[in-house]
């Protein structure tokens, strides 16, 4: 039998096991919750003023949106051969993901620490952060499986993938765990608003 | 329908201390409004620490403000 049609069904079967890890995700997420909350108690919920966590979650989101939106603007309209060759291009895109990072830093990694001797979040906001890791680990191998299977399709029948994707991959995985830190927090309040505490 | 098996009256208790918001009750305990509103819906489960926090406010006894609405152990 030849090893190249085996490929087709494999193919199949991986994705079939990644759409189900990702549906079991999901559930396990929503599991063990309560009821889903009325809409009253939803709009009640919607009307309060955002949490501190919230706000900067949200700061967060949207500057590492932004920068990740520019960075793949700057590549793909060099290309990535040009961008691997280009010194001055590479260093704009460290300089966006250097923003990405930063902003993270100031937004989210201080929260933990005391105002004035108050703390800046309570049990509820440090319960949906202790969860937003989960959505950081889906990120991190979504984008690993989204370059694996570019990769493979645009270089089919080439000798080698060239080495300056190397540090692409590295970097829109940091990138993107850092992005999806911010939207785990946001989708950790959504699913409390959404689906009670658990 | 069943939300968690902590029950609070926090909601009378602060109409009874002089219509206190939820936001100064907030404040006192030290959480933000959206954890008040959850708690009072029975959507969140508090810890002890902030449990006695709440019951000082109102003086009162932890009994009194959360009641445990889960099956007793049988044995």
């Amino acid at each position: 039998m030849n090893t190249a049609d085996l490929w087709t069904p494999i193919a199949l079967l991986t994705g079939t096991g990644f759409v189900l890890a990702g549906i079991m995700l999901v559930r396990s997420l929503v599991k063990g919750r309560l009821p889903a909350t009325s809409p009253e108690e939803r709009s009640e919920i919607a009307s309060l003023p955002m949490t501190g966590l919230q706000k900067r979650a949200w700061w967060g989101l949207g500057i590492g949106l932004a920068m990740v939106a520019a960075c793949v603007l700057v590549i793909a309209r060099a290309g990535p051969v040009t961008y691997f060759d280009d010194g001055d291009l590479r260093l704009i895109v460290l300089a966006f993901i250097m923003v990405t990072l930063a902003t993270h830093l100031v937004v989210l990694v201080p929260t933990g620490l005391s105002r004035g001797g108050r703390p800046t979040l309570d049990e509820r906001d440090r319960m949906v952060l202790a969860r937003a890791p989960h959505v950081q680990a889906a990120a991190g191998l979504i984008t690993v499986a989204a370059w694996s299977i570019a990769l493979t399709e645009s270089y089919r029948g080439e000798p080698g993938i060239p080495t300056g994707f190397m540090s692409l991959i590295f970097w829109s995985v940091f990138v993107a765990q850092i992005v999806a830190h911010s939207g785990g927090v946001l989708l950790g309040y959504w699913l409390a608003r959404h689906h009670g505490e658990g | 329908m069943a939300k968690a098996d902590i029950a609070n009256c926090i909601r009378k208790l602060r109409f009874e201390h002089g219509e206190m918001t939820q936001k100064e009750l907030a404040e006192r305990v030290g959480c933000t409004r959206q954890t008040i509103v959850v708690l009072e819906h029975g959507r969140f489960v508090p810890s002890l620490a902030l449990a006695f926090r709440i019951a000082r406010v109102f003086s009162r006894t932890l009994e009194e403000v959360f009641q445990f609405e889960g099956e007793q152990p049988s044995g």
